[in-house]
Order: C-alpha cells, then structure tokens, then sequence
C-alpha cells in the first residue's frame, strides 16, 4: 500500500486551503509539507488530525520561534512553514483548536489572514508600479534595440497580469474577509 | 483605551485568576477549563496572544521556567497592578450581578 503522495494545488484563499487539506486528512491522508504548489502527504489514520492555518505577523525569528515553542508546549503539533503561512494539527481527539463559540479568537484569526492577504495585495502592487513607472519608461528611453522591444512587452505584461491577477483573486478575498470581521464584531457588540 | 474603565473580556479574567499563583502557559489553559467546568476552552494561539498582551501592559510579569524534565516553559504571575484590575472587575461583575438580582423577575 502506498504509504505517502503529494499533490498540485494552488490556493489563494487560506479557508479553502484549510478545508481541502482536513479532507485529505479525513480520506487518510497526513499533509507535512508545501511549497506553496507541491503538496505532501504521508498515511494517516482517516480523521487522525486536524489542520489549521495560521499567519506569522511576528516580525524577528525569534519571536516566531517563541510563539511555535508556546503553542507546542500547550498540545498543538506544528507541521510546516511556508512563507508567512503556519501549518498546525491536533489529534482530533483532543478537540477542535478553538472554541466554536468564541468569537473574539475567530476575530483574531481572521484579521490576521486579512493583514496577510493586504500585504500580499500591495506587495503585488510596488511591483506592479514599479514596472509600470520604471520599466516601461525606461524600454522607451534606451536606444532601441531587441531588448528594449522585450523590456517593453514585459513590463506591460507584468503590470496588467498583476492587475488582473489582484483584481479577480485577491480583492475578492479581501472583501470576503473584511465582511467576515464585520459579521463578527457585529456579534461582539 | 484606557486600561482601568473597559471590563475584561472572559479569557483575560480566567487567566488573570489563574495566575494568581505561577502558571505556564498549559496549567493556565487546564486551570482555566476546570474553574468553567469545561465551558471556556482557551486555545494556544489565543492565549499566546493574551500573554503577550497582558505582559505588555504590566498585569502579569515573566517568573522563570519549569524544570527540564518538564520542558522549561515560562512560567507567569499575576502583578500588583494586574491584581487591582482584578479586584476592580470583580466589583464590576458584583455590581451586574446585584442589578440582575434586583431587576430581573422571577430569578
């Protein structure tokens, strides 16, 4: 019997990412590992684990070190780290990771992976401009040639797939979970 | 916000009674599920944060770590400050409760 896969899969939003990744768990299958595409899996018993995601705000490793080392000690397993983006599992057995009813814990969550997804946003953004405002004009700028035409197409390219890239993927995702923050303070108040 | 006129939250009352002795970080979350009797399940990035929190206002300080064989975990108390705001959330809590008592019929 095979006892580990992987699998291609790309996700922007991380509640998807969440939710296919404790199916595989449900169906026997461990996630360990990711590069943000390559995703891996070793045998597991069906429904052995649960899987949240988490985003790191912290800013020094060792403030991220301190943070994984306190929620080790505390019975949450950590599986991976893929840029920003923390992989934890439990047992199932020993619970879900929060609380359904706690609101305040959900908000936290949420407005962390709202704080991810901007940074993504505007990262995409500088680059975006930074194509738009330096590349191209500096295609035009330099005497012609078969590089400059290359520079020119793409830096166009690159600004208008970033453009379209933000405004049907992520722009979306950050209204959904902006709503999500709303719907949840609202329960707060 | 001012530190001495907004009522705490659940979580941040629980951990404050509980580190009236000192506690690391899973005593704090088991401590915190006995006295509800089950019903307030803190979780571990939840109370990461709340520590954080309540280290950074002064209510609670850092005292030492477990022995090895337990994993050296920090370990935390309660400060003088962060017991004042206890008491004055224990009155607060009194006061609703009496209000309750007076007002609302039949309890």
């Amino acid at each position: 019997m095979k006892t580990s896969r992987f699998a291609i899969n790309w996700f922007v939003d991380f509640d998807k990412e969440e939710r296919w990744i404790n199916e595989m768990s449900k169906a026997g299958w461990a996630f360990w590992h990711t590069n943000g595409v390559f995703y891996r899996f070793k045998r597991c018993e069906p429904n052995e684990f649960i899987y949240q995601i988490d985003f790191d705000e912290k800013k020094t490793k060792d403030e991220v070190d301190d943070y994984v080392s306190f929620r080790s000690s505390c019975g949450d397993q950590f599986v991976h780290q893929c840029k920003q983006k923390l992989y934890w599992k439990r047992k199932t057995t020993s619970g879900p990771f929060e609380a359904e009813n706690n609101v305040a814990a959900k908000l936290r969550l949420t407005n962390k992976a709202f704080n991810h997804h901007l940074n993504s946003f505007w990262g995409l953004m500088l680059i975006a401009a930074f194509s738009f405002l330096v590349l191209m004009p500096l295609s035009k700028f330099l005497p012609e040639c078969g590089f400059t035409k290359w520079l020119f197409e793409f830096s166009v390219g690159l600004t208008y797939g970033i453009l379209l890239v933000e405004s049907l993927l992520l722009f979306p995702i950050l209204l959904k979970l902006r709503k999500k923050i709303n719907d949840l303070i609202r329960h707060l108040l | 916000m001012k530190n001495n006129v907004t009522a705490l939250t659940e979580s941040i009352y629980y951990i404050l009674l509980a580190l009236q002795e000192p506690m690391h970080g899973y005593g704090i979350m088991q401590k915190t599920s006995s006295m509800s009797k089950g019903r307030l399940v803190l979780s571990a990035g939840t109370l990461y944060g709340a520590i954080s929190n309540l280290l950074e206002k002064g209510w609670i300080s850092p005292c030492g770590e477990t022995p090895d064989s337990e994993g050296r975990r920090k370990m935390y108390r309660i400060t003088e400050q962060g017991e004042e705001i206890l008491k004055a959330e224990y009155c607060r809590l009194l006061e609703l409760v009496e209000n309750g008592k007076n007002y609302i019929k039949n309890v």
